[in-house]
């Protein structure tokens, strides 16, 4: 998959310029609110039309203004899942899943459509019209439109914010269909936990405008670009073992990196599994010693490797045998 | 606190509002895709 992007637009006093080349890579987009994440998600997709400019795909021209070439959304090889999707509120669910499978040609579709409807749980809204569904209902509901298509590339305005509890399978799933497919995926979120499920790599997009295209973990080492990225939350991932479950005193026993955590108690998760935690960088606390008396009972040490300044205090980053990253205060610091 | 590189520390994590992923097992979704990779 090699995308090329090169576009204008205009909106009120809002500019956005885009000057972007990717080849079969995955990618997080970040930024503040208003920074032109999901405008750059729209262009992409042929909700949103720019002044000027080119889009390409493998080749394929979707946009080109001095040729007068404009692919609608739908013949568009691209999937996404955007923020204001606006759904055909009398078509039902089936209806406008299978319209997707249709128009696909046989011999391109990847996916099963019985399996994807169950997966994502769509079957009992299969007969209710679109217009009825739930934010969530309607964000699966778009997901299985958007993989159904079979596109080339996967363009998602971070749904797993707002799938509840359903985060914790549609995750996997996305992750193995990616792989499975060899699917480019753009995620665009606040929350970088979401988008590292995906990508180790992010575009930086500050006041409509591609500042800095790299690695996640090299993006912030840095402080300038920290400030821009606009983050809401900075959560520490890790795969951790589950080993144990106390009824009696309701925790969940875990490793990770030889760490033992312990959590709040999860009897569903099972004995043996695998999992990903995810712990705010808000919720780390330092402290110099070990302390006795406290009803914290995570105390895990380490040697700080970076302090990186940020808008509201300091990210400092600690060698635990994996890396963790603390959010505190100036003043704590 | 003074912190400085390269300064032990204790990281103190609360998980009361920890969040999980399982991870999807080799062999989850099964049946979900057309061709499987190696199975043409």
């Amino acid at each position: 998959m090699l995308l090329e992007m090169n576009v204008t637009l205009r909106r009120g006093n809002f500019r956005l310029t885009t000057d972007l080349s990717v080849q079969d890579e995955s990618m997080g987009l970040i930024g503040r609110s208003g920074a032109g994440k999901s405008t750059v998600l729209g262009l992409l997709a042929g909700t949103l039309m720019p002044e000027s400019g080119r889009i390409a795909l493998d080749g394929k021209i979707l946009f080109d203004n001095g040729k007068g070439i404009i692919v609608p959304r739908e013949q568009r090889p691209i999937g996404s899942v955007l923020q204001y999707d606006q759904l055909p509120s009398g078509e039902t669910v089936q209806d406008g899943l299978f319209a997707s499978y249709e128009r696909t040609l046989k011999q391109r579709r990847t996916l099963k459509p019985d399996r994807l409807i169950e997966f994502l749980d769509i079957g009992p809204l299969l007969t209710q019209p679109m217009g009825h569904l739930s934010t969530c209902e309607r964000q699966r509901v778009l997901l299985a439109k958007a993989l159904l298509k079979s596109p080339k590339l996967l363009l998602l305005d971070d749904p797993l914010a707002t799938m509840g509890h359903f985060a914790h399978s549609v995750a996997p799933l996305l992750k193995r269909v990616q792989s499975e497919l060899d699917l480019p995926l753009f995620y665009a979120s606040h929350t970088l936990g979401n988008i590292v499920e995906f990508s180790d790599k992010a575009a930086v997009l500050d006041e409509g405008r591609i500042v800095r295209i790299g690695l996640i973990n090299d993006l912030l080492q840095d402080p300038d670009l920290i400030q821009k990225i606009g983050l809401s939350q900075i959560e520490n991932r890790m795969p951790a073992l589950i080993v144990s479950h106390n009824t009696d005193n309701g925790c969940t026993l875990a490793q990770s990196y030889g760490i033992e955590l312990v959590l709040p108690l999860r009897c569903d998760l099972p004995l043996g599994s695998w999992v990903t935690v995810g712990i705010p960088a808000n919720d780390i606390a330092l402290s110099r010693n070990y302390i006795y008396g406290i009803s914290i009972q995570n105390q895990i040490n380490g040697e700080i490797c970076a302090l990186i300044p940020r808008e509201t205090g300091v990210l400092v980053q600690i060698d635990c045998g994996n890396v963790w990253l603390a959010g505190v205060t100036l003043k704590a610091l | 606190m003074n912190l400085q590189e390269r300064d032990k520390v204790y990281c103190l994590a609360k998980t009361q509002s920890f969040s999980y992923r399982s991870n999807a097992e080799p062999n989850a979704f099964s049946q979900l895709f057309a061709k499987e990779k190696g199975r043409d």
